[in-house]
Formats: C-alpha cells, structure tokens, sequence
C-alpha cells in the first residue's frame, strides 16, 4: 500500500525479521542449555582389571627352571644312549649314560671312552669329552639363572601389592626382562645344538663311525629335551611380548578415551 | 597411523627374529661341506670343521662363524628394537624409544651381506674338486636351504626397512604437528572456533545482555514514536486551525465539528501530552478505537471510490486519526527495524568487547581440553564447553560428544 511520501512496506518481512531473530536467538539459548545439561562429563571408563602378568611368568619360569635342573641332574633321562655291537664277540652293548658320566670314568667303557677321546670324536661327530664335561655345567648354571629371574619377578609382585606400580610400568620392566630371558634361551639352545648337530652327522657319516663302533646309535635325549622345552619357553616370551604390547595399547587408548574426547560428525554420521 | 605400522613393525621383527634363531640353528647343525675319503663321503657342520685342523676347512669354518656373529648381531639389534617398539606404545620418551626403534634398520644389510658371503662360499666350493657342497640328494644341497631362509629374512628385512622409513616420516610430521600446535597454543583464541562465548555462564550473560537492551530500546522507542506522533498531531491540528481561520477571513461558513477540534487541539497543545502518562494511555486508546474504525471505514473508502471526497470531507476525525495512526504505525513498523540496526551495532560492539577481552586474556591450561579427531587422530586443544569444534590438521567439523 502507497501512502504519501512513505516507501513502500512489506508488511511479511516485518513480520518475520523482527521475532523470527528474536526466536532463533531464544532457541539457540534454549538448544545450547539442552546440550549443558545432557553433555555432562563422561564417566570414566573403568580399565578392566586384570591379574598382574608377571606374577604368572615368575612361576613359569621357576617351575621351567626348577624341571631343567631336575632333568639335568637326576637319572630321569640319559645325557647319552649308545647302543653298538662289539668288534670282537657277537655281543651288543646298550649303554645309557647319565649326567657325571665323565667325571666317574668307572662307569664308561673303554670303547666308548675312545671313541669320544678329542683326537677321535672331534673328527667324526664335532663332540669331545670336553664339551660333555662344560655344556651340562653350563646348562645347570643357566637353569639356576632362570629361576633367580622368574624369583625377581615374584619378588617383583610381592613388592608391587605394596607400593602398588602403575601397571604399565610393569609391563615395560616385563618385556626388557623377557627379551633378555630370550637372549639366554638363544645362547642355550646354540650350545645344545652342537649335540643336534652331532647327532645328525652321526646318521650322515655312519659309514665312517662304523669303523670304530659297529653299527654304532647314538642319540643325546637331554639335549633335545632340553631345546624343547627352551623353544617352549622362547615360544611363551614372544607372545609375552606380543601381549604386553597389545595391553599397553590398550591401556594408552584408554587413558586417551578418558583424556581426549573425540568428536561425531554434525550430521550425526560415521566417524570418517 | 603410527600405531599400525608400529603394530606391522613389531609383526615383522617378530618373524625376523624367529628366521635369523632357525637360520643361525641350521648353520649349526647341517652339514655344509662334504670331503670324498677313500669313496666314502664324510660331511661336515661347523663344529666338525673347526676340529678337522685341515688348512682347506679352515677358511670355510672362520667364515662360517662370522656368518653367525653376524647372526648375533642381527638377533641383538631386533630384540633391542623390539623392546623400543613396545616402550614406543607409551607414547613418551620419543627420541629413545625411536633411537632404540632404529637399531634394526641395518639388519638389511646385514642380510645381504650374508647372502653375499655365503654365494660367496657356496661358489668357491663349487669350485674346489676335493671338496663339494654337501647334499640330501644329488641337485639339493643342505646350503640352500639356508640360503631360502636368507632369501626369507631379506624380504622381511627389507619390508621392515621400508615401515621403519615410514615411521621416520610419520614421526617427523608428528613433531612438526606438535610444533605447530605449540605455536598456536600461545596465541589461540576463540575466533579460530564457530563458537563465539568462552562459556556458558558467559553466553547465558550475553543473552541476557541483549535481551534486557531490546527492551530497553523497545520501551524508548516506543516513547519517542508517541511523542513524534502527537508532534505531528499537534502540527496537523495548528494547519486546520490556520485553514479554518482563512475560510473565516473569507467569509466560508463554519461547521460545528471544526470549530471543537480546533479548540480542543490548541488546548492540548498548551498542555504538552507527553509529560503527562495518563493523557498518553487516553491519547493511545483513542488510537487504537480509531485504528478498528479506520480498518472498517478504509474497506468501505475502497468499495466506492466516488464517495471517498464526500466521507473525507464530512469526517475530519477520523481523517485526523487515520493519518496519524498511520503515521504512528508505519513509524512503529519502521522504528523496529533501525532499533534491531542499533541492538545489532551495539551487539557488535558488546562481541568486540568480548573478544578483546579474550584475545587478551590467554586462555589458561586448565581450561584446555584435549581433543582426538575421528578422521586423522590429530591431537589439538580446546576450551572446556566448547561443544562445535573444527580441526585444524584436515578441517573436520564436529560437535564434541
């Protein structure tokens, strides 16, 4: 409608501007008091509480420890078997010979005690009497380190009820602690494989061995026992690792959960 | 990102350390070189070859236990970089664990350096007519199966090589990130947000604010519009008065009616409305009873166009009313307008106020929340109640949950 010297007014967007403003301002405060109200801070998202690791590892590698000793210095398994049939009489001889079997020489026979002489054995097999004196010593002192590790480790957890270690810390000082128990169990198996490997060439260079011991079988069982039970363990380490690993994750995505809060699309959609 | 190839890396060392333990296993036990002997064949390993004392097996056991000193080495390096990329999930202590991380970049080559020396070996061998590669049968030699297990290893090697390289990358832009985050922390302001309040005692504030100025400029122009609108009331009456004073001098006729606005009018004028509130309620009364009657007489003026002169002419009331209210309405409908321009000029002012204040005041640590992107997990601060969030890193838009 025209009216003397007034513009012309569009009575719509005067309607509009004016209250339709007025109520988005209304409905923002309106949206925005909604939102405080139904975004209250999250609750904590609780770790699941899970048994200290380490306490289990600690007993494993005690009972592995205390097992190896016991295989190593009782009569259960023999360090050796020969079995051959003698040069001069139609007779053979079974002979399983035991841990100290060098250092009592009443018990080995005179063949037998030839054979293994480091000018003889040392050729054929890669084994002297030597090696059968310093690798079941050795073994015995690794075994006793293992114990004293998987002791650390108890001593570790029986301290931790106390002072209560953060549980991450745990895992870290584990994985070190297991990787060096790895770095052991590598050196042990590679001076038990000098008997694998003894037993091998004895089955590849029969003909030669049958020279001096006729028909001669020879076979190391603790040795491979041994390295059975130490591929069991590294087994167990690495998988240690593995989930020491994983854990820590998810131990971090946790806390990063509590501490970062992620945030959705606007539209309410997926999160990429 | 960082924690899938961190997650790949420690896949792939794990394999690398299982290959170089059977390798290094394998070179111990299997037979590797075989002498011919009066026609029987005898085989040697590398213990074997260290006893024989023979000046031609001598060359091959000293490279053969450089082969597995090298083997040590590789397996050190890995188990150390295995122990980093566990501590590397804690996500501190950046530049050891990726120092400690990067003690398995060489074992590449390492691989290919035994790979090398043992062609090397096999070759010489080969070459040799006393001696021969020792075998299961006659094309498979025992060496070559620590050769594939080489061939293995290189493959792993190398694809570790290549994940290693890329968490250099990662890690530098990560840091480059932080940097830059850093930077930004010093001089981060609200602005860069779609949010405007700091909080939501302050915007609930600021609602208030404006609300209270538009009822404040709502109430004084309303004010101003009455007292504008008797003004031009008064100003109308003062011209009818004038044009019935000259009819007078001409000699017209006057009519009743117009002799009473007039005297009504000029009495009003002596008495200023708009100090007295009770006249002003009276004076609004009237205009509304006379804007219903002008609603209805207007449909009529429109109906018949010829008789608009004659009603004008005989009713210079409602005449006085109509214009006026009009004035008074299209003023009302106009004066809103520029008060929303003022109400927006001073809101503005209020934001810059506000804003100042912010840039001024930076923002504390503790008012800081840190926030994840969902799209490219890039970390980035925020003030506590900020709920529309943008991130910086790919500029994804989101509300926080």
């Amino acid at each position: 409608m025209l009216i003397d010297g007034e513009e012309q007014i569009d009575d719509k967007s005067f309607f509009r501007k004016i209250p339709v403003e007025q109520l988005k301002q209304e409905a923002l405060d309106n949206s925005f008091k909604k939102a405080e109200n139904k975004n209250k801070p999250k609750k904590e998202i609780k770790l699941p509480k899970k048994k200290k690791p380490i306490l289990k590892i600690g007993f494993i590698l005690i009972i592995f420890g205390l097992l190896l000793i016991v295989i190593l210095k009782t009569n259960i398994f023999p360090w050796m078997y020969i079995s051959y049939d003698s040069n001069f009489e139609d007779v053979s001889y079974d002979n399983s010979y035991f841990s100290n079997f060098i250092s009592n020489k009443e018990d080995i026979n005179q063949t037998v005690e030839k054979f293994f002489s480091s000018e003889n054995s040392s050729k054929l097999i890669g084994l002297s009497d030597q090696d059968f004196f310093d690798i079941p010593k050795i073994s015995f002192f690794i075994s006793i380190a293992i114990i004293i590790l998987g002791s650390i480790f108890s001593i570790l957890v029986i301290i931790d009820k106390k002072l209560n270690f953060p549980l991450i810390n745990l895992y870290i000082f584990q994985t070190i602690f297991v990787s060096f128990l790895i770095l052991i169990f590598i050196y042990f198996i590679s001076i038990l494989t000098k008997f694998l490997g003894g037993n091998i060439s004895i089955i590849l260079n029969s003909k030669l061995i049958n020279k001096s011991l006729n028909n001669a079988n020879i076979i190391f069982p603790i040795p491979i026992i041994v390295i059975v039970i130490l591929s069991i363990l590294m087994k167990l380490c690495f998988t240690v690792i593995k989930s020491n690993f994983k854990e820590i994750n998810i131990i971090r995505n946790a806390e990063n959960e509590n501490l970062f809060l992620s945030f959705r699309n606007k539209k309410g959609g997926t999160k990429n | 990102m960082i924690t899938n190839t961190s997650d790949r890396i420690k896949n792939l060392l794990i394999v690398l350390l299982f290959f170089t333990i059977t390798t290094l296993m394998l070179i111990n036990i299997l037979p590797f070189i075989s002498i011919s002997q009066n026609e029987i064949e005898i085989f040697y390993n590398y213990y074997l070859l260290q006893n024989t004392g023979n000046i031609d097996t001598i060359y091959y056991s000293n490279n053969l236990q450089t082969l597995i000193n090298i083997f040590w080495v590789m397996i050190l390096l890995s188990i150390i970089s295995l122990n980093g990329i566990v501590i590397s999930s804690l996500k501190k202590f950046y530049k050891v664990t990726y120092f400690l991380i990067y003690f398995s970049y060489p074992v590449l080559f390492f691989n290919i350096y035994v790979i090398y020396k043992l062609i090397v070996i096999c070759i010489k061998v080969i070459e040799d007519k006393t001696l021969s590669l020792s075998y299961i049968f006659e094309p498979f030699r025992y060496c070559y199966i620590i050769l594939l297990f080489l061939v293995i290893m290189f493959f792993v090697s190398l694809s570790l090589f290549l994940l290693l390289t890329r968490l250099l990358f990662e890690y530098r832009k990560n840091i480059k990130e932080k940097e830059s985050i850093d930077k930004k922390n010093l001089t981060y302001n609200t602005k860069d947000l779609p949010i405007k309040t700091k909080n939501f005692t302050e915007s609930n504030n600021k609602t208030i604010l404006k609300t209270e100025l538009l009822e404040n400029n709502i109430n004084q122009e309303n004010k101003k519009s009455d007292i504008e609108a008797w003004v031009k009331k008064q100003t109308f009456i003062k011209i009818k008065n004038q044009k019935l004073k000259s009819n007078l001098k001409d000699g017209k006729p006057i009519e009743k009616d117009d002799k009473n606005i007039g005297k009504n009018e000029i009495s009003n004028i002596e008495k200023p409305s708009y100090i007295l509130k009770e006249q002003k309620d009276v004076k609004i009364k009237e205009e509304l009873k006379s804007q219903n009657l002008i609603e209805k007489k207007s449909k009529d003026i429109f109906k018949d166009k010829k008789t608009d002169n004659i009603k004008d002419s005989s009713n210079h009331d409602d005449k006085i009313s109509f214009d006026n209210v009009l004035d008074n309405v299209i003023k009302k409908r106009k004066e809103p307008m520029e008060n929303q321009e003022i109400i927006d000029s001073e809101d503005k002012i209020n934001e810059n106020k506000i804003k100042k204040s912010e840039e001024i005041e930076q923002i504390n640590i503790k008012d800081q929340i840190k926030i994840k992107c969902p799209k490219c997990n890039f970390i980035f601060p925020i003030i506590k109640g900020e709920k529309k969030v943008k991130c910086p890193n790919c500029e994804k838009e989101g509300v926080v949950e």
